[in-house]
């Protein structure tokens, strides 16, 4: 019974988010080849099923999953570029960038480099905040913030990528 | 344009910058997929989860047996425990050796070795003498040629048994240096359920005895030493310390009899 609720559930939260997760991952990964990792924060979720708390929303909680499975994700490629001559795959040929993806403009290119060149915090914030414009709460809620830290990051984030890309405005 | 409207503007641009092109990049077949998978695996989890949670209860079950068991193992000895045997402090490895009132007097004689000895006051001349049952009136006799001694037991202990075990002399150094046989006597209404208390006689060499009152060994964990019962010109007959430690029924009659001065040497 409870696992059918577990099905029902997985399913009813898949086609309400995965595009949103699909969107975040784009983004946070750097790369197009976020699918299968969209079908890991789903599989993470049915194992993690067990310790999903009722009071808190399936948005947020999916949200948190992608995040660690991004963070995953950015530490094993980073293992994967310092192999050297390993001959079998390049991953620099294999990956298509957000900048290709998304089609951005110069600007918009600018802008996503100086994003992904902030502390790891900055760009939680700035990813959550500014690209999914989830609100201080559901911030909050994924990064196990309280809101006021999660305001004062974002305004320090938002000055840090002012400063990063100069003249940009 | 000051700070607060630059952080505004960069905002709206970040808030600007594009989605993917879901129907390109992301489309209806690879979610579907995806759905697919994910619930294949919901499926193949649950039957995981029932298996283990399967194994969980028969796990359970069988600890809730095995502590059945290790219970049942703890208890029986524990009652066996409460037997004077045991609370002598003198048991060995060495399982002590028990026969029911079967013999007659051929059997006794036979018995020298002192393992068994089976009196059936009605039928044993040897072990019981009729002349001292009256002269002692409504008492038995209970005679080991072995030793050579007699013991003098109430009527109410006829069909007594005698079984027979062994006691160590330990060194100070915790050295096993002597051993000894150790009768007792059983009453006839001793049961595994409600043991009764028995009496034991400790049988010592005289160098045996010798060694131990220098302090060469000592008998058993008690701090004092078995009492003298009597003795004949090879053996001592003593009584362990603290042989009636757990006070089983009948251990007062025993006192009783022990007062009485019931063990006669024969030789």
């Amino acid at each position: 019974m409870e696992q059918l609720m577990i099905s029902h559930n997985i399913s009813e939260w898949f086609y309400l988010y995965n595009k949103d997760i699909y969107h975040f991952l784009v983004y946070y990964i750097g790369s197009s080849d976020v699918e299968d990792l969209v079908q890991e924060v789903f599989i993470r979720a049915i194992k993690g099923y067990d310790t999903y708390q009722k009071k808190s929303s399936p948005k947020t909680w999916l949200f948190s999953i992608a995040r660690n499975v991004g963070i995953d994700e950015i530490r094993k490629r980073k293992r994967r570029r310092v192999q050297p001559m390993t001959g079998l795959w390049d991953v620099q040929a294999d990956v298509a960038t957000p900048e290709k993806i998304l089609q951005l403009n110069e600007n918009n290119r600018l802008l996503y480099q100086a994003i992904q060149g902030l502390k790891a915090n900055y760009r939680d914030v700035i990813f959550l905040r500014g690209i999914k414009e989830l609100t201080v709460s559901e911030t909050a809620s994924i990064l196990n913030w309280n809101e006021n830290k999660v305001r004062i990051t974002y305004h320090r984030a938002l000055k840090a990528l002012q400063k990063n890309i100069g003249g940009f405005s | 344009m000051n700070d607060k409207e630059n952080l505004l503007d960069i905002e709206k641009k970040i808030r600007s910058l594009p989605e993917p092109d879901y129907d390109k990049k992301f489309p209806k077949e690879a979610q579907d997929r995806i759905h697919e998978n994910v619930l294949r695996f919901a499926s193949t989890f649950e039957k995981k989860n029932r298996r283990l949670a399967k194994i969980k209860k028969f796990s359970v079950g069988l600890a809730g047996i095995a502590a059945f068991v290790l219970f049942a193992i703890l208890i029986f000895p524990l009652n066996d425990d409460q037997s004077p045997i045991k609370n002598t402090g003198q048991q060995t490895e060495v399982p002590p050796t028990v026969d029911e009132n079967e013999g007659n007097s051929q059997q006794d004689s036979e018995n020298q070795n002192g393992t068994v000895d089976d009196p059936d006051p009605e039928k044993q001349d040897d072990t019981i003498d009729d002349s001292d049952t009256d002269i002692l009136n409504d008492s038995i006799v209970y005679e080991n040629r072995e030793y050579g001694f007699t013991f003098t037991l109430p009527k109410g202990w006829e069909n007594y048994q005698i079984i027979t075990d062994t006691w160590e002399g330990i060194s100070p150094d915790q050295q096993k240096i002597e051993a000894g046989s150790i009768l007792l006597i059983r009453h006839p209404g001793w049961t595994e359920d409600i043991p009764r208390q028995d009496i034991p006689i400790m049988i010592f060499t005289k160098e045996q005895w010798s060694s131990m009152e220098q302090g060469d060994f000592h008998v058993g964990a008690a701090p004092i030493g078995p009492t003298k019962l009597g003795e004949n010109q090879e053996f001592v007959f003593a009584l362990p310390a603290r042989y009636n430690f757990a006070f089983p029924e009948g251990y007062e009659e025993v006192e009783t009899i022990l007062e009485g001065d019931p063990l006669q040497p024969m030789k």
